[in-house]
């Protein structure tokens, strides 16, 4: 129920709500490639030295393990929660009423 | 003398020019040095091999010729210059180049590696041409149809410097107004493009030039419109921010070591397969984009597709609404005040219809109250939000937090869909995702939460192909009004041709009439209508907009069949309703009615004074609200909805039909006030009177609480027990109050339980997770102003408890 939830909420919040189940995931993979790419430049932006070493490490440890990456991120970048947030909302008004 | 002479220099005979004896000794000099070099002269020519020689000379070194390499003499020819020797060359190394006659003069015997260096490194670097131009041909690729033209150049413009102006806006550059204008612009723009690509490839597969149709077409629209606006889009967001980051650090080192890590760092992430970053996704925008729980560790979850393992997000604790866990910073009642009264004056100076923008409005003022709580609780430290833990006060606050009507996921997921408490709620008009505010219209503070992603911006409007229809002919909205018709008769009768309506009960159809009547009353001449209502024989009425939206008005059906079911409280109450109206007329056949009149019609007795307070200042002044007389909390004061502007019936004529018009129409108003005032019934009219002092709403704020932490969620959805529902809260919830907080607070050998109890109490961690909250609660939230009263269950206990540190806690903030 809960993923079904998401799934619509997503769908819906970036006009992808017309297209079908394989076309979503595609379209929601390459807004996610924009949305931490974006995430991380402006997290990067506030980090000072030893957070830079510390997530350049983690980076270069991680592996799959893309929890690690973004608990790092989470626990050392100030004002985490609020880019992703706000990059969020700049994705959202990016794909708004645009797709077929 | 005789002019010519054989010196002793060489054979040659001399001839001395007349009058040599006359010149002086340096140029008799001269004249001998000249000879001399002419005799030195005859002596190579004298010594040049003669042709046989030449043949069978076995020394290349004689012939210059062959001493060039091959490729050298080769590149050399290429430049028209051919390769002599020489004898009488006089040259340092032997070579020289006779730009004039485009000869290479080589003196015989000279080394063939100075030849061949001197052209190669010398003569060869000097003649090689300049390269020419590439004449690069313009490779015209193939323009797609909508870059073509001012339009698109103009569109890349404008994204451009939007993109700057956003990054600007950030260091208070730019105004509010400024960024909104260039966005709404942009946003114009990137719309007419779309447009534009959907109408292009559309066609383009109707003419047969692209083979794409259907879903195919679709999809490769969809990834065109991808490329073009959105990653273009996010691109120059991107160069805007670090360009930003060069033009504002001084220090480059950094400079470039962040640009270098976060390329790093994409790397890294392009490297990973496409399941985990679909799970990164997932995360970053179900974990925190929508503030939803805790996200324990698991592998990677797909998203679009697959199922998100249960265990992935925690829930436990329900304390997450839709807050996303930053500190309160500043965060002022103040400023929601001022944003609501900026967003009220927008709207009212907005095009749209007075129906559209009291809906609007309506909006507004929900989400204004929303936010205003919620600050009102963060500020009091009550914890909401991202990671936030189990607990008594986490549920109670996210509760408050969350829509009560259940719009929250957790509350989905907490609580199975129960049927709605039956009441006489009047529909609301705004729909059920209520108005979304853009963030920049809202200062930072409030536009975190007012634009959290979970509300949607408002979406256009476009039909569904399917729209449901209310009436098979639209035709029957439309009538002239003859003698006997009024408001209701004329509503009542175009409803009558839907089955639904027609198929209701009388209570059920007065239900839906009095909400469609509200509707009119607001906006009369939207309908045909005179201003004040009223209603002339001859006129044509049209309830077109009034139905136009056919998900509202399902609505108001769906909910008049399922809350007044027959022989329910509320059936009874519209019933008791109608009949009180329809006696007072009766009896008073002359009387006018009132909407006080109705009012005390209604309630059965004399109207009492109230004070008619407003919404907006109960919230900001946060006025003691009604309580429950067991807290010892001063007596009501009831908070009424100002009502609606009634018309001035002392101006309309007396005729039977005006009258008649009139008092339907305040009738209708009455009825609503009443059901306004009457909270106990009454669930719909959100005050914040309502949501904390009613006594519904704190039984579900405190379910809620104790779900966190007697609930049992199950296994992806099965065998979920609410909190309320199991054994151990059964327990605890009879257990005297007074016993439990001597046992947990001071001498537990004194509480006077039994060994059994104690036994059950020392060991079970979910009695002692309660107790820690209540410990908190009743001392750094209540600060011991709330004690368990003899003869006071727990359960009683706890919802007085969390009821008042809600309530001082909004006085606080006031």
């Amino acid at each position: 129920m809960m993923n079904d939830e998401f799934n619509k909420k997503i769908a819906k919040d970036f006009g992808l709500a017309n297209m079908n189940g394989e076309e979503q995931e595609k379209m929601i993979e390459k807004i996610g490639n924009l949305l931490f790419e974006s995430v991380v430049e402006r997290a990067v932006d506030v980090m000072d030295e030893s957070e830079m070493n510390g997530f350049e490490d983690t980076i270069a440890h991680a592996e799959g393990d893309y929890q690690k990456v973004i608990s790092f991120l989470k626990n050392n970048v100030s004002g985490f929660d609020k880019i992703v947030s706000e990059e969020l909302s700049r994705l959202k008004r990016a794909t708004a009423h645009i797709f077929a | 003398m005789d002019g010519s002479l054989q010196n002793e220099f060489n054979k040659k005979v001399i001839n001395f020019p007349v009058g040599f004896e006359n010149l002086s000794i340096e140029d008799k000099q001269k004249f001998f040095d000249e000879q001399l070099k002419e005799s030195e002269s005859q002596q190579v020519l004298e010594q040049k091999p003669s042709p046989e020689q030449i043949k069978s000379a076995p020394e290349p070194e004689y012939y210059s010729n062959v001493s060039v390499d091959p490729e050298l003499r080769s590149r050399l020819n290429t430049f028209g210059i051919e390769v002599e020797t020489d004898m009488y060359l006089i040259s340092d190394i032997g070579v020289k180049y006779d730009e004039q006659d485009r000869v290479l003069k080589i003196r015989p015997r000279v080394k063939p590696e100075i030849i061949n260096n001197y052209i190669a490194e010398i003569l060869l670097p000097k003649l090689e041409l300049p390269k020419e131009p590439k004449v690069v041909e313009a490779v015209v690729e193939n323009v797609p149809e909508w870059q073509k033209g001012e339009e698109w150049q103009n569109f890349e413009k404008l994204r451009t410097a939007k993109a700057g102006i956003e990054n600007d806006f950030k260091k208070g550059i730019h105004s509010q107004e400024y960024l909104d204008e260039i966005r709404a612009n942009y946003e114009n723009a990137r719309d007419v493009l779309a447009a534009k690509i959907h109408q292009i490839l559309n066609k383009a597969s109707e003419d047969g030039l692209i083979l794409d149709q259907g879903v195919e077409l679709n999809s490769k629209i969809n990834d065109i419109i991808f490329d073009e606006l959105v990653k273009k889009e996010n691109d120059e967001y991107l160069n805007a921010l670090r360009a930003d980051r060069g033009e504002t650090w001084k220090d480059k080192a950094k400079e470039v070591a962040k640009s270098t890590l976060s390329s790093a760092a994409f790397k890294w992430y392009l490297s990973q397969n496409k399941f985990v970053r679909i799970g990164l996704t997932t995360l970053l925008a179900t974990g925190i984009g929508y503030g939803i729980g805790t996200v324990a560790a698991a592998g990677a979850v797909g998203y679009a597709g697959a199922r998100l393992a249960r265990g992935v997000i925690s829930l436990e604790g329900a304390a997450v609404g839709r807050a996303i866990g930053s500190k309160v910073k500043g965060w002022d009642i103040e400023t929601i005040n001022q944003w609501e009264k900026r967003k009220e004056l927008e709207i009212k100076d907005s095009g749209g219809s007075l129906e559209e923008k009291s809906r609007e409005l309506q909006g507004v003022k929900e989400k204004a109250d929303k936010e205003r709580r919620r600050r009102a609780l963060k500020k009091s430290a009550l914890t909401i939000g991202f990671g936030a833990g189990a607990g008594l006060l986490a549920g109670i606050s996210e509760h408050f937090v969350v829509d009560p009507r259940g719009s929250s996921v957790t509350d989905q997921i907490n609580q199975p869909e129960a049927p709605e408490v039956p009441t006489t709620e009047v529909p609301q008009e705004v729909p059920e995702t209520g108005m979304a505010v853009p963030a920049q219209d809202v200062p930072k503070e409030v536009a975190e939460v007012l634009h959290s992603p979970d509300v949607s911006e408002p979406t256009e409007v476009t039909a569904t192909p399917e729209v449901e229809k209310i009436f098979a002919d639209p035709i029957v909205l439309k009538h002239e009004v003859v003698a006997g018709d009024s408001t209701w008769k004329i509503l009542k009768g175009t409803l009558e041709n839907n089955d639904q309506f027609k198929g209701m009960t009388e209570a059920q159809k007065t239900y839906v009439l009095s909400a469609l009547a509200n509707k009119v009353i607001k906006n009369p001449s939207g309908y045909g209508f005179g201003d004040n209502g009223t209603l002339n024989v001859g006129d044509q009425t049209d309830f077109t907009k009034l139905f136009e939206d056919a998900k509202e008005i399902k609505s108001i059906l769906n909910k008049a069949k399922q809350t007044i079911v027959a022989g329910s409280p509320q059936e009874v109450s519209i019933l008791q309703n109608n009949a009180k109206i329809a006696s007072w007329v009766e009896e008073h056949p002359n009387g006018s009615l009132t909407e006080d009149k109705v009012s005390e019609i209604l309630s059965g007795k004399p109207k009492l004074k109230v004070e008619i307070i407003d919404k907006d200042r109960l919230a900001r002044e946060g006025r003691l609200l009604e309580s429950e007389p067991e807290s010892g909390l001063e007596p009501k004061v009831v908070e009424v909805e100002k009502s609606p502007d009634v018309p001035n019936t002392s101006n309309i004529p007396n005729s039977d039909l005006q009258k008649q018009v009139e008092n339907e129409i305040l009738t209708a108003k009455g009825r609503l006030n009443v059901l306004e005032k009457d909270k106990e019934n009454v669930e719909g009219l959100r005050t914040m009177a309502g949501d904390i002092s009613g006594g519904q709403e704190v039984e579900k704020a405190f379910r809620m609480a104790v779900n966190s932490i007697y609930g049992k969620k199950g296994l992806l959805g099965m065998g979920r027990i609410e909190g309320v529902n199991t054994k151990d809260w059964e327990f605890m919830a009879k257990l005297p109050a007074t016993k439990v907080v001597e046992y947990y607070m001071h001498d537990s050998t004194k509480s006077g339980f039994s060994p059994d109890v104690v036994g059950v109490l020392s060991k079970s961690k979910t009695h002692n997770a309660l107790m820690k909250e209540m410990v908190d609660l009743m001392g750094k939230e209540a600060k011991g102003a709330v004690r368990p009263l003899e003869n006071e269950n727990m359960e009683n206990f706890l919802k007085r408890l969390g009821g008042y540190v809600l309530k001082t806690n909004l006085q606080k903030i006031a």
